[in-house]
């Protein structure tokens, strides 16, 4: 949960901020853009399975359902999209954005088609994108679709760009649907996260004198297309979402020259499945490498304290050899304030569980 | 005699087996059907298939196995049922003490990944991951596992029907009907109406 004392105040109206929150398994990002106008990118959920992004905006004093504009959804992983639904609910005024991809019938079909006797006890990308339309649909509220070169929002000092996905990118998402959801005569599962992903929407943010670029989960071959774009805004920036938890398939190193100030500030969240755990320590080194400005909002590899249980449930899980781990282990995030018209670099704080990357290597 | 879907009382008047097989059942259940499989059990041994259990006036007349056998070889094959204790329960109950429900993440050589959301806790999300030996699932299961694969864990006590108590964790995958063709054009009529919304 956020320490409202740690957090302190909203920023003044001058100042931009971007807000990296990552309690280890799942991400949000929270950004100002000025005049109290506010955007939140992805949403990842707290201990109490509320909203982290609504639960920090509480916590600096600013009131989510009045001062939120835009609320993008960059994919459908889960690790990105849980509490979503609650978010674009509370947030009556936002408008929301996602891929153009996921507008196809096709994937909209398939989605109510396998939520329709879905008795999963649990959560998935495909239940959490559901219950959005529908609520979008219920207010007849038209969502923004995101596509690479395209304006999604402007309040004439603000500009918000989706840099992807490309055109291309969709035909292939459309092949992948029809492996991705059990047919009649099969036996129902939860619907596996795509990979690799290809319909992530990458954005860029230009407020001011201020450049911000969001990479979301998209990977390399993404990123070439978005490098070698003409039709994109081409002012660098000085703030970098390092994309996909800094993994080696989303790592393309003409962004870092291309599209980004020499040694801008870099925030990232980490990634744990089973044995996999992201970044590695080589995708330390290669983002360190790049900038020596990088943060990590939490270590997913740092174990948690256990949920605790009746003795008797230890003993037999103990017994059974069975291990288990928490998948949100602590609260940690990464705040970047900067004033606007201003020869101040980037402001950074940590909370909770953030790391400066240098710390983590071994 | 076979009823019709809706019985009319005339039809229960002459229907006398079934009424005489619910009485039976309603004094206890338990022993009725103890009673009708001895009583079916020699029956066949002695002269060909069963027709019917005496009514229950004439239960006391049913005569001991081992009295039987002296007389009639062939009921040696035959198996002898337990007493039953008048005192102890019946019946095998089950109490849950722990129950999520998970998922496969990845199946890793003698192990499998799994996301569990805690039922017993209310949960709703997966919040906790566990390494699993696949020693844990059954053969049949273990078949037809893959990432993605729904099944439910339970932790509890194992009450047997001589009383003993046994404590026991079980993993059974869930065999969920996929999409079905009317979930198809459900899906279908709803991605229209979702999208016609969009446009307007």
């Amino acid at each position: 949960m956020i320490n409202a004392r740690e957090v302190g105040i909203a920023p003044s109206e001058d100042e931009v901020e971007v807000a990296l929150l990552g309690p280890g398994y799942g991400e949000s990002i929270v950004a100002h853009f000025g005049q109290g106008e506010w955007l939140i990118v992805d949403s990842c959920i707290n201990d109490a399975r509320e909203p982290q992004a609504l639960e920090y905006l509480r916590a600096i004093g600013v009131e989510p359902d009045e001062a939120v504009s835009l609320i993008v959804a960059t994919h459908w992983h889960d690790d990105h999209i849980r509490g979503m639904a609650k978010v674009v609910d509370v947030c009556r005024k936002a408008d929301f954005c996602c891929a153009a991809a996921l507008r196809q019938e096709e994937f909209l079909a398939a989605i109510h088609a396998h939520n329709r006797r879905d008795s999963f006890a649990g959560s998935s990308g495909a239940r959490e994108l559901h219950s959005v339309f529908a609520g979008l649909a219920e207010r007849g509220r038209r969502p923004i679709f995101a596509m690479a070169d395209r304006r999604l929002f402007t309040n004439g000092a603000c500009e918000i760009w989706s840099l992807s996905p490309h055109d291309d990118e969709f035909a292939r998402f459309l092949d992948s649907i029809g492996t991705l959801f059990p047919r009649e005569g099969e036996t129902k599962t939860r619907i596996p996260d795509v990979s690799p992903n290809h319909v992530s929407v990458v954005l860029w943010i230009h407020v001011h004198d201020i450049v911000v670029l969001l990479g979301a989960d998209l990977e390399t071959q993404g990123w070439v297309r978005i490098v070698e774009s003409q039709g994109r805004p081409q002012k660098r920036g000085t703030a970098f979402k390092v994309p996909h938890h800094g993994a080696a398939s989303a790592y393309e190193p003409r962004v870092w020259r291309e599209m980004l100030e020499p040694n801008p500030v870099a925030v990232l969240t980490p990634w744990r499945r089973g044995g996999h755990a992201l970044p590695t320590q080589e995708d330390i080194r290669c983002i360190l490498a790049e900038t020596g400005h990088a943060y990590l909002t939490s270590r997913a590899d740092r174990a948690a304290r256990p949920k605790r249980r009746d003795r008797l449930i230890e003993r037999s899980i103990r017994e059974a050899n069975i291990t288990m781990r928490r998948i949100n282990p602590r609260w940690g995030g990464v705040r970047l304030r900067r004033r606007i018209n201003a020869t101040m670099e980037w402001s950074v704080t940590q909370f909770g569980e953030a790391h400066h990357l240098r710390e983590l290597v071994d | 005699m076979a009823l019709p879907s809706i019985a009319t009382a005339e039809d229960w008047s002459n229907a006398p087996d079934i009424r005489n097989t619910f009485e039976r059942s309603a004094v206890d259940p338990v022993k009725s059907v103890d009673e009708q499989a001895r009583w079916a059990s020699t029956q066949e041994a002695l002269s060909g298939p069963a027709t019917e259990f005496p009514a229950s006036g004439n239960r006391q007349a049913l005569p001991k196995l081992t009295e039987l056998r002296q007389v009639r070889p062939a009921l040696a094959k035959v198996r002898e049922w337990p007493e039953v204790n008048e005192d102890r329960p019946r019946t095998a109950t089950f109490h849950a003490r722990q129950e999520w429900e998970g998922y496969v993440v990845a199946i890793n050589g003698k192990e499998f990944t799994a996301r569990l959301v805690d039922l017993t806790g209310g949960g709703t999300y997966e919040e906790e991951e566990a390494q699993i030996p696949l020693e844990e699932v059954s053969e049949a299961d273990q078949a037809k596992m893959q990432p993605g694969s729904i099944f439910r864990w339970v932790i509890g006590f194992k009450r047997s029907a001589m009383g003993q108590k046994e404590r026991i964790s079980s993993i059974v995958f869930r065999d969920l009907p996929a999409t079905s063709r009317s979930d198809e054009q459900a899906g279908k009529a709803w991605a229209k109406k979702i999208l016609a919304s969009f446009e307007e």
